[in-house]
């Protein structure tokens, strides 16, 4: 192996001594046909130790390739990015980086080439965040849920992006992670244009960057002398192998590819890897690498994602499940998701206007049939509007989510606190009909109103829903931990302008009548909100309470001065 | 074929349009029925009557019998014989006479197929001349017939025993499997699409068929409840309405679809692959394909995120060629391919992750439809196919996802999914840590307890609680008891993990809050032997050492302290926090000088950490350089600025379009600062507070319109401070109050400001002032043992020694390792005129005093990795 190295690298040096370009051509041409040389490359990569000369050599020689302006000698080095950061990193943490400094040279070359552009520019790689709520080449916007299309809306044509990064000049532990995890992006961008073997080693490379350490307990055997007096001078010998430091970022890269290598080729070892990766996840806690390892292992076993085995990446063809006579009769009664919705929709006009005219006791019958879809009282109870606006039922879907958005408005104003948070969340947890027992104890239009809108508004239901049992305060800290559920507030704003007004008056003379301290900040609120312009709701919010409330406050700092 | 149909149409009597009606729709005992009367009617149609009645027996028996597989070949032999009789007679002259042979042959075929016949079924193909054909408009049936041949001959040619001879032949061999596949795609889908015309239309006139809602399964639902609400959707006849859509389409259209990519890619052509996936999702959808859909949208998915990487990605529609083996002429495109979505503005990804996303939105919201939400036994299987289905996507929209920081994004799925998930570990499991990476903490332990409860062998969601605990929610006891739960889930002789560690941090936290003497002890010891434990099992955590370390530097056991912080950098030499905490432990051994080369190193690694620079500030004041150290705090200005501006920005940008968990910034960039976190809570009860009173200011002042993440901002008000001490020391108490300003401009009810302002005021000698400020630290924060001793130091000076010795001992009861309480007790008890009691605080104090470190150690802040 080692003499096919040494081959490779007096070929190209005296290639590159040769002015004519036909000899560097048919190098190229030589180069890119012989696989064994890559073979070669990482086999002394692996075996280092050994061939301490001859890594700095290679190490020379793929950046003066990295640097050539010939294409495939150009993306030749790509390849080891793997390897080369598991070499790096292993001296780093073995406290030899001295004899890493060709490699660091070289990482951090090919990072400064990564992350520019051709122009000397910085490079980023950005796309548009796509929304269900402009049709695209693979949907319509009428067939699909109105509660999906409306999902990720304010994001229209949001850019998310990857980096610019900062040229750099050196690594330092600071930057380490960074640098080696934009690396890995890079790789990640090109790797189905590498060689498949390389595959292998990546997969061999990333099992030790994520074991080492954790595995043999040789590490810890001359430990046994605690309390050893320090001021001495005791050297303290390091594990042979000590464990490496990652950051979740970079491991995630990692995840990227080894999956590509699971589904090209590699499916058994690139499993076991990804093993690996997931126990040192789970060992320092990251969050978000658990969340990308536990989805891979969890697409493996369960069975329509495919494994690696069923055929060309997985794929294979996964038939409905027979409709034969069995499912016919069972799936009279059966509840889908989608039954809720298309039955759901219709029903909700007449009971959102009625909910702000009428008494009390019909409003809870009415509030049980729509909960319980299936029972036939449900269809009994629909008012004439209904059936006097069908047509199709996608004609109907608009008209009557504008309605419940209008409806919903005027309440939600009145009883805003609730509905921030019913306006962001989705799915009801538990039944509303609980809550309608807790809110006719209340015994107040605004709470009733805000509740309706709870079990009635589709969806739309508080993750908190104690906010109206806390004291101004708390709801308040409540309210901006939730700035999450502003997001709705933007799309209704429109609304706003013809609805505002009314629902307001509405809002405020129920909030009056509540007795409670609450009913005071709140009143506050809704007066102020009536002052201010609608045009942002996000911002109105903490500033219609802090203005009103921090006074307040502001006299009691003054005390303590 | 289509003679056939000129045929029947020139003879049209109503019995022909009435089977010919029955033919598309299926309807097959009707068919045999009419066939007879047409038989009756007519003698001389004989030879149609037979196809027709081949026909049917055929369809019904695949139709009653699933797509018969290799164990049940001689099955479908017996039950098809009847058929295959009926069919041959229609072959002979007079079929041809009457145009039917063409169909008789393409039927033959399938019967050959279903059963195993491969080699028959394509010499009937042959026979029928099925490549040849020219492309026309064709009747609902005749579509269906064209469709599933070629799908079949496609099958066929790739169940083919026979292995070819020559490369060449092979590669011929695959083209023509290929161009099969492809053109039954696009056949089937047109015949889909030309299907829910046709019923669309019939609805219209008679109310004949299933209305118009999305999903079939719901129509069932419906039918008792609001059958009079909407006219459109009322099913007259009783058949269910899934078998009848899953009819229309049937197995082998439906393998045909799937398996066109599949043998694509098998074959190598992964970018022609993909552009049939992008075919057949651009053609317009039908009630049959929905399923259908989902799979192919995933399936695409798949392909580009497991075979696709950024450089070679080809956006969809770019090339008009698109490598289809089938394209012929601009005439043919029109009539046998199905018709796309075509609407103005459309979407069109541009690369990779566009197109992933955009895909896995739409499965997800085909896949989350079709959930079962019934949670009766009958259901199970339907309820976790579905699931099956809705996870696979999950799984994939993560990993898609998570890379890009858009954790939000995921979230919302996995809080919709809640609802028809009940018991799924997985998506609890994904749900709460989800919530976990997008910092939503409160939130996020909520899940995590119902995950603890649903999968009861894990450890993994007890430490992750146990973690957000300590680190996020202050609520140490509650986390230490998720700590030990997870200790007790462990299984030993596996990988290390951190439960033993957490347990022993718990206690630490424990031991540091505490007030009480004895609770202290008591926990110090049993924080001392957890991590003694911990250190034990997994001897080459650098965490465990550190945490040990520190733990005997609390308890004031220096050399331990030293050895053990040593065995941590031994372990993992570039590690801020145990390089800190070394250089508090030089500093504590009268060692200042060393320590602050150490600093000074740690800095040259972590360039940007404002802990490390914090300690090197005071470490430059306690070697009374305070001219340095001023350079040192208008650094960390610097640094603040660097790190932290942009971040704000981008926050309140983020704030101002509605929050959507975009990161702007990498995530990798992230986790660097997020390593400086707030070293002013160094006493967790203490950190409690100042977070209450935060909250409570955020919400009230006016002084808080300051963007963003509170964390940064206290940053800034730590640097200020710092800054005001630095020029108090070098007689500037101007400057020092102006710092004071910055500090309350953010935010002015710390209890560090006021503390700041009553020491430029003692420094005035202004006492009435200082006290006064002094006093309002206390009442902010009664734990903060500097404002107490200073408070108490004012008093003496103003003559109040009483007042004085209360509050020092106090401080002292609340740390009793500090030798500036001691001393200022002692002077204080001095004054009072007992002298023995302050010979014991002076002695006290002058034996703490090598062992006081320069800063608190435990204003190093908690630390996970």
């Amino acid at each position: 192996m080692a003499e096919l190295v040494r081959d490779w690298l007096a070929d190209y040096q005296r290639t590159r001594r040769q002015p004519t370009s036909s000899e560097t051509e048919a190098f190229v041409v030589e180069h890119e046909t012989d696989p064994e040389i890559a073979e070669a490359i990482f086999t002394i990569l692996n075996d280092r130790q050994r061939n301490v000369g001859l890594v700095h050599d290679i190490c020379q020689q793929l950046l003066s390739f990295y640097r050539s302006p010939e294409q495939t000698l150009h993306k030749f080095p790509l390849q080891f990015i793997p390897v080369l950061i598991y070499t790096y990193l292993h001296s780093v943490a073995a406290g030899d980086k001295k004899s890493a400094r060709g490699m660091e040279t070289l990482l951090i070359c090919i990072y400064n080439g990564e992350v520019s552009t051709d122009d000397g520019g910085q490079r980023v790689v950005a796309f548009r965040m796509p929304i269900l709520a402009q049709c695209s080449v693979y949907h319509e916007l009428k067939n699909l849920p109105m509660t999906d299309l409306r999902r990720w809306e304010e994001n229209c044509n949001r850019e998310v992006k990857w980096g610019p990064h900062m040229r750099i000049e050196n690594i330092s532990a600071q930057n380490r992670m960074r640098v080696l995890t934009a690396l890995l992006f890079c790789y990640n961008q090109q790797v189905s244009q590498t060689q498949k073997t390389s595959l292998l080693h990546l997969c061999r490379v990333a099992s030790q960057l994520v074991c080492q350490g954790f595995t043999t307990k040789s590490g810890h055997g001359h430990r046994m002398s605690y309390g050893t007096d320090p001021a001495t001078g005791v050297t303290f010998p390091k594990p042979s192998s000590p464990r490496i430091p990652l950051s979740s970022g970079f491991l995630t890269e990692l995840v990227h590819a080894i999956y590509f290598a699971m589904f090209n080729g590699y499916g058994t070892i690139a499993i076991q890897t990804m093993e690996d990766i997931h126990q040192r996840a789970t060992y320092e806690l990251y969050t978000e690498l658990i969340l990308v390892t536990s989805a891979v292992r969890n697409s493996l076993q369960a069975n329509p994602s495919g494994q690696p085995h069923d055929g060309p990446m997985g794929l294979s063809v996964a038939l409905t499940p027979a409709t034969t006579t069995v499912t016919t009769s069972v799936s009279k009664s059966m509840i889908t998701n989608a039954s809720f919705r298309t039955k759901k929709l219709p029903d909700d006009i007449p009971i959102q206007v009625q909910d702000l005219t009428m008494p009390q006791a019909p409003q809870q019958q009415q509030l049980a049939s729509v909960s319980e879809e299936t029972e036939p009282t449900g269809g009994t109870k629909e008012s004439p509007s209904t059936k006097e606006s069908s047509g199709t039922r996608t004609s109907i879907m608009r008209p009557s989510m504008e309605g419940i958005k209008a409806q919903a408005h005027k309440a939600l104003i009145a009883g805003f606190k609730k509905s921030k948070d019913k306006e962001k969340d989705k799915e009801p947890p538990k039944p509303p009909q609980r809550k309608f027992d807790k809110h006719t104890q209340r015994n107040s239009m605004l709470q009733l109103q805000s509740e309706q809108l709870n079990s009635s508004a589709e969806q739309q239901q508080p993750t908190s829903n104690s906010a109206s049992d806390l004291l101004p305060m708390q709801t308040l800290s409540l309210i901006n931990e939730n700035g999450g559920g502003s997001n709705s507030f933007s799309i209704d704003s429109d609304l706003n302008d013809g609805v505002g007004g009314g629902g307001m008056g509405v809002g405020g003379s129920g909030v009056s009548a509540l007795p409670t301290m609450s009913s005071n900040t709140n009143s506050l609120t809704s007066s102020e909100m009536l002052t201010k312009s609608f045009d942002s709701s996000i911002e109105l919010a903490p500033i219609g309470h802090s203005s009103s409330n921090g006074n307040k406050l502001n006299e009691h700092g003054h005390g303590i001065e | 074929m289509a003679n056939t149909n000129r045929n029947m149409r020139n003879n049209t009597t109503k019995v022909e349009a009435l089977i010919e009606s029955c033919r598309s729709e299926g309807k097959w005992q009707r068919v045999i029925e009419l066939t007879d009367e047409l038989k009756t009617g007519s003698p001389h149609n004989e030879c149609l009557a037979n196809f027709l009645v081949g026909e049917a027996r055929l369809e019904n028996y695949l139709e009653e019998n699933a797509l018969p597989s290799e164990s049940n070949f001689g099955r479908a032999k017996s039950g098809l014989a009847e058929a295959r009789r009926f069919l041959n007679l229609a072959l002979g002259e007079s079929g041809q006479k009457a145009g039917i042979a063409l169909d008789a042959y393409l039927l033959l075929a399938k019967l050959c197929f279903a059963c195993g016949e491969y080699e028959t079924s394509l010499d009937n193909f042959v026979k029928a001349e099925l490549n040849t054909l020219a492309e026309k408009e064709l009747t609902l049936r005749s579509l269906k017939i064209l469709a599933e041949s070629y799908a079949i001959k496609g099958l066929c040619l790739e169940q083919q025993s026979l292995k070819p001879t020559s490369k060449f032949k092979k590669a011929e061999k695959d083209t023509e499997m290929i161009s099969c596949f492809e053109r039954a795609s696009d056949l089937g889908l047109l015949y889909l699409q030309e299907y829910d015309i046709v019923s669309g239309s019939n609805n219209s006139s008679n109310n004949s068929t299933a209305g118009s809602t999305l999903n079939v399964n719901a129509l069932s639902v419906q039918q008792s409840a609001s059958s009079f609400a909407i006219s459109s959707t009322i099913p007259s006849a009783q058949s269910n309405a899934t078998p009848e859509v899953n009819r229309r389409m049937g197995a082998i259209l439906e393998t045909a679809l799937q398996r066109a990519p599949i043998v694509l890619i098998k074959t190598g052509k992964l970018p022609t692959a993909v552009e049939r996936y992008r075919i057949m999702l651009n053609a317009i959808e039908t009630r049959a394909t929905q399923s259908l859909r989902l799979t192919l949208a995933r399936q695409l998915a798949e392909v580009l995120l497991r075979g696709v990487s950024g450089t070679v990605y080809i956006a969809p529609f770019t090339t008009k060629s698109g490598g289809s083996t089938l394209r012929g002429g601009s005439s043919s495109k029109k009539l046998w391919k199905p018709r796309k979505y075509a609407a103005r503005q459309q979407f069109s990804p541009k690369n990779q992750q566009e197109e992933v996303i955009l895909l896995l939105l739409i499965a997800e919201a085909l896949a989350v439809r079709d959930t079962v939400l019934s949670q009766s036994p009958e259901f199970r299987q339907a309820r976790q196919f579905a699931m099956g289905n809705v996870t696979a996507v999950y799984d994939l929209l993560t990993l898609a996802t998570v890379r890009w920081g858009l954790v939000q994004l995921l979230n919302e799925s996995f809080e919709k999914a809640l609802k028809f998930s009940f018991g799924e570990q997985h998506i609890w499991r994904q749900y709460g840590l989800s919530l976990m990476a997008a910092e939503k903490h409160a939130q996020a332990l909520r899940v995590l307890q119902e995950s603890i409860k649903l999968i009861p062998s894990d450890p993994l969601p007890c430490l992750l609680a146990s973690k957000l605990c300590y680190e996020s929610l202050g609520a140490v006891k509650q986390g230490l008891d998720f700590a030990q739960q997870a200790l007790k889930r462990e299984v030993k002789g596996l990988r290390p993990t951190r439960s033993q560690l957490f347990v022993g941090i718990g206690h630490q936290q424990l031991a540091i809050q505490a007030t009480l003497k004895s609770e202290r002890d008591a926990c110090h010891k049993l924080a001392l032997e957890d991590l003694e434990r911990a250190v034990q099992h997994d001897g080459n955590d650098h965490l465990a050492e550190y945490y040990l370390s520190l733990q005997y530097a609390l308890l004031n056991q220096l050399n331990e302290a030293l050895t053990h912080i040593r065995f941590a950098l031994a372990l993992r030499m570039e590690h801020a926090p145990c390089l800190h905490l070394f250089a508090l432990l030089l500093t504590a051994s009268r060692r200042p000088r060393e320590a602050l080369g150490v600093v000074d190193d740690a800095l040259y690694e972590f360039p940007d950490n404002l802990q490390l620079l914090h300690v090197k500030a005071h470490l430059q004041l306690h070697l009374e350089d305070p001219e340095t150290a001023l350079a040192t705090v208008q650094h960390m200005l610097a640094v603040w600025r660097d790190n932290y501006e942009a971040q704000l920005t981008a926050e309140e940008e983020k704030h101002s379009d509605t929050k959507s968990g975009v990161h702007l910034v990498h995530s990798s960039q992230m986790s660097d600062k997020d390593s400086n976190s707030v070293y002013a809570a160094s006493l967790a009860a203490v950190s409690r507070v100042e977070q209450a009173l935060s909250e409570a200011a955020s919400s009230l002042s006016s002084f808080t319109q300051k963007p963003g993440p509170r964390r940064p901002w206290m940053l800034q008000i730590e640097i200020w401070l710092l800054l005001a001490d630095v020029y108090l020391r070098i007689d500037q108490p101007n400057e020092a109050l102006n710092c004071i300003h910055e500090a309350s401009q953010i935010y002015p009810l710390s209890h560090q400001i006021m503390f700041m302002r009553g020491q430029v005021h003692a420094y005035l000698d202004q006492w009435v002032d200082a006290k006064q400020c002094f006093l309002n630290a206390v009442a902010a924060n009664p734990n903060h043992t500097e404002a107490l001793r200073a408070l108490g130091e004012t008093h003496l000076i103003l003559g109040e020694p009483r007042l004085a010795e209360k509050l020092l001992k106090d401080a002292a009861k609340l740390d009793p390792n500090c030798p500036k309480i001691w001393f200022s007790l002692g002077k204080i008890l001095q004054t009072l005129g007992d002298y023995n009691a302050s010979a014991d605080c002076f002695a006290t104090s002058l034996q703490l005093e090598p062992t006081c470190p320069v800063l608190p150690f435990t204003s190093i802040p908690l630390i996970f990795e």
